[in-house]
């Protein structure tokens, strides 16, 4: 086949022939019909992997396979220039070789993909502007979720669409700053820009964003969402948490929280609040999790563990069974109040369809000392050093004896937050001095944390604070009135008080609907 | 000197000395160790602890925390003691060295 006007081509020594490569001869580079030949060449080329199959699922297979010529053709071009950037980075750190960060073209370290590269290249790059407009939303994201998250959520604030759908594109984290926009968000209602908006008027400008971002692989939030005072619905649903940040509660609008099918094995403790507020109700949905039960340890040795709801069989273990109606008999002592109420007000008759909340027990109560290590009294020391968050406790707890004060906050708690309100503190552990002992620099970073989601409060005076003084965990029974107490029923929060004073658990026979 | 004597001194690196209650000072895990008779550091018979690693301006205001703190005792709502920014990190490098 002649090649009219083809650029010398290197066909005398292609050093490791590519696989991928079509033969030459099926290419043209002539300028009138190469678009469109190439275009269909490229239909016909079965082994080529970057137009051949949907790539989205095998992203990271073929990833290894070939990795370069990937980043060299993949993705639209608006891509181009942020993962030149990434590119820069990576090779900066690297340091293993130069790379032409403006074309995206590799440069001199690949023999294979170095003499057809900048050719092809740009051939590849027509072809994709094209091929890119019929891909698929999750294809086009595949590269840079969060560029393309940040783009959708601009788009939505221009347009003044309320709901955003950030739903399966892969994010593995997603910043504050492609959250910011939504606080420029309003709602499409006042036409009349030459006059201002009166007063009712206003109101419709206050939008309600649903914000949808089930289906990622979400580990952490950014705290720029809990500021977000205008979700009313927020889906976190099948992501990677393993914490979901008391700060939740901040979002006071939420009418729909899903956090289903997460990594969560217990609840912060103004979860609480939110599901026995009476007057908004939001609805919530809490399960699967992998959320820790009460459980009672029988063979210390195997530490073999007893779940509390195979309960009433005759080969039960003594300790176990007891612990089992005990808690059991707190769960009818707490559904007995709520149900007397029941009889003599309506009211509160059609409140009961809702789901209940009574109180069964505490995990023991870890206190910590001023830097946040548990300070273990020597009788309670469990074998394994750790102190077991799913064994319920029954009988009372005390702080271990103290000469400090247990009201008053330590001096380390102190200098704290000071520092919160003296110093930006976000880079601040990279200009510790390097013999800084780790407790300083993690609390310091635990400061950090506090500035950018707000500190924690205390769970019994709602004080806030840097670091906690103690911590457990409260098992609640969470269901309609028809439940029985098991396991899924059960929901495990966890509390944090600002001293060891405040280290009170829930009393016994605390019950809400 | 007898061993137990209700006020201890406290040195900073740059020599200035602190006079305070024993009983206050001891919320300190460090200085009721180093003032424990029974684990006899020199400490404990001159009732006097130096630190090297503290100067004058944060010891200060270490003992000002001392009596803030037994002051505080067991009361309710606890105002913050005034901790000033320049003294920040060294004394939470103190306060952490003293466990206080
Ligand atoms: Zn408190």
């Amino acid at each position: 086949m002649a090649l009219p006007s083809s650029p010398p081509l290197p066909f005398e020594d292609p050093p490791s022939s590519p696989p991928l490569l079509p033969t030459l001869s099926d290419i043209s580079f002539t300028a009138n019909a190469g678009r469109k030949r190439l275009h269909s060449d490229y239909g016909s080329l079965s082994s080529d992997p970057l137009f051949s199959e949907d790539t989205s699922e095998f992203a990271f297979h073929e990833d290894e396979e070939q990795p370069k010529r990937k980043r060299m053709v993949k993705g639209p071009w608006w891509n181009m220039a942020r993962r030149s950037r990434h590119d820069l980075r990576r090779s900066m750190i690297k340091k293993d070789g130069f790379r032409n960060v403006d074309s995206g073209v590799w440069m001199g370290s690949d023999d294979s993909l170095e003499s057809f590269g900048s050719e092809r290249s740009r051939h590849e790059h027509l072809a994709r502007e094209e091929v890119v407009k019929q891909r698929s939303r999750i294809d086009a994201t595949e590269d840079d979720p969060e560029g393309f998250a940040a783009r959708v959520v601009q788009g939505c604030v221009d347009n003044g669409k309320e709901m955003i759908d950030l739903s399966g594109i892969g994010l593995t984290s997603i910043s504050s700053a492609a959250l910011l926009p939504l606080h420029q968000m309003i709602r499409h209602a006042h036409d009349d820009l030459t006059q201002p908006p009166s007063e009712d008027q206003y109101s419709c400008f206050t939008p309600s964003i649903q914000l949808f971002l089930y289906g990622n692989l979400l580990s952490s939030l950014p705290a720029e969402l809990f500021k977000l005072r205008n979700i009313t619905v927020l889906s976190l649903r099948n992501n990677s948490l393993e914490e979901l940040p008391a700060a939740i509660t901040q979002l006071n609008r939420l009418t729909e929280l899903n956090v289903a099918g997460n990594r969560l094995n217990h609840l912060p403790w103004s979860v609480l609040d939110l599901l026995r507020s009476t007057e908004d109700v939001c609805k919530v949905s809490l399960r699967p999790n992998p959320f820790r039960v009460p459980k009672v340890t029988i063979d210390k040795d195997s530490s073999k563990l007893m779940q509390l709801d195979e309960q009433l069989g005759d080969d039960q273990h003594p300790a176990a069974s007891a612990i089992s109606k005990s808690l059991e008999a707190r769960f009818l002592r707490g559904r007995q109040t709520l149900n007397g109420g029941d009889e003599d007000a309506t009211p509160k008759k059609k409140r009961n369809s809702r789901e209940q909340l009574i109180f069964l027990a505490p995990s023991r109560i870890r206190f910590l000392d001023s830097e946040g290590s548990v300070v273990r009294p020597s009788m309670t020391a469990h074998p394994s050093g750790e102190i077991d968050w799913e064994a319920p406790v029954l009988e009372p707890q005390s702080p271990p004896v103290t000469q400090a004060s247990t009201t008053a906050p330590s001096l380390f708690e102190l200098v704290l937050r000071s520092a919160q309100e003296s110093y930006d503190l976000r880079d601040v552990t990279a200009l510790l001095p390097l013999d800084t002992p780790s407790t300083v620099s993690r609390a310091l970073e635990q400061a950090a944390r506090g500035v950018e989601y707000g500190n924690d409060q205390c769970s019994t005076c709602r004080k806030p604070f840097v670091m906690p003084r103690a911590e457990w965990l409260e098992y609640w029974f969470h269901g309609h009135d028809y439940y029985n107490l098991t396991q899924d029923a059960i929901l495990p929060f966890k509390r944090t008080a600002c001293s060891w004073a405040c280290a009170q658990v829930t009393s016994v026979g605390t019950a809400f609907c | 000197m007898s061993a137990e004597s209700d006020y201890v001194t406290l040195i900073s690196s740059d020599g200035y000395s602190f006079v305070v209650q024993r009983s206050s000072a001891c919320i300190s895990a460090a200085i009721r160790r180093m003032l424990d008779p029974s684990l006899g550091f020199a400490e404990s018979k001159t009732n006097t602890c130096r630190f090297e690693n503290i100067n004058g301006l944060v010891l200060e205001k270490v003992c000002e925390y001392f009596y803030y703190n037994e002051k505080h005792k067991n009361s309710k709502d606890v105002p913050d003691m005034d901790v000033p920014a320049e003294l920040c990190l060294e004394l939470l490098m103190a306060a952490d060295y003293l466990n206080v």
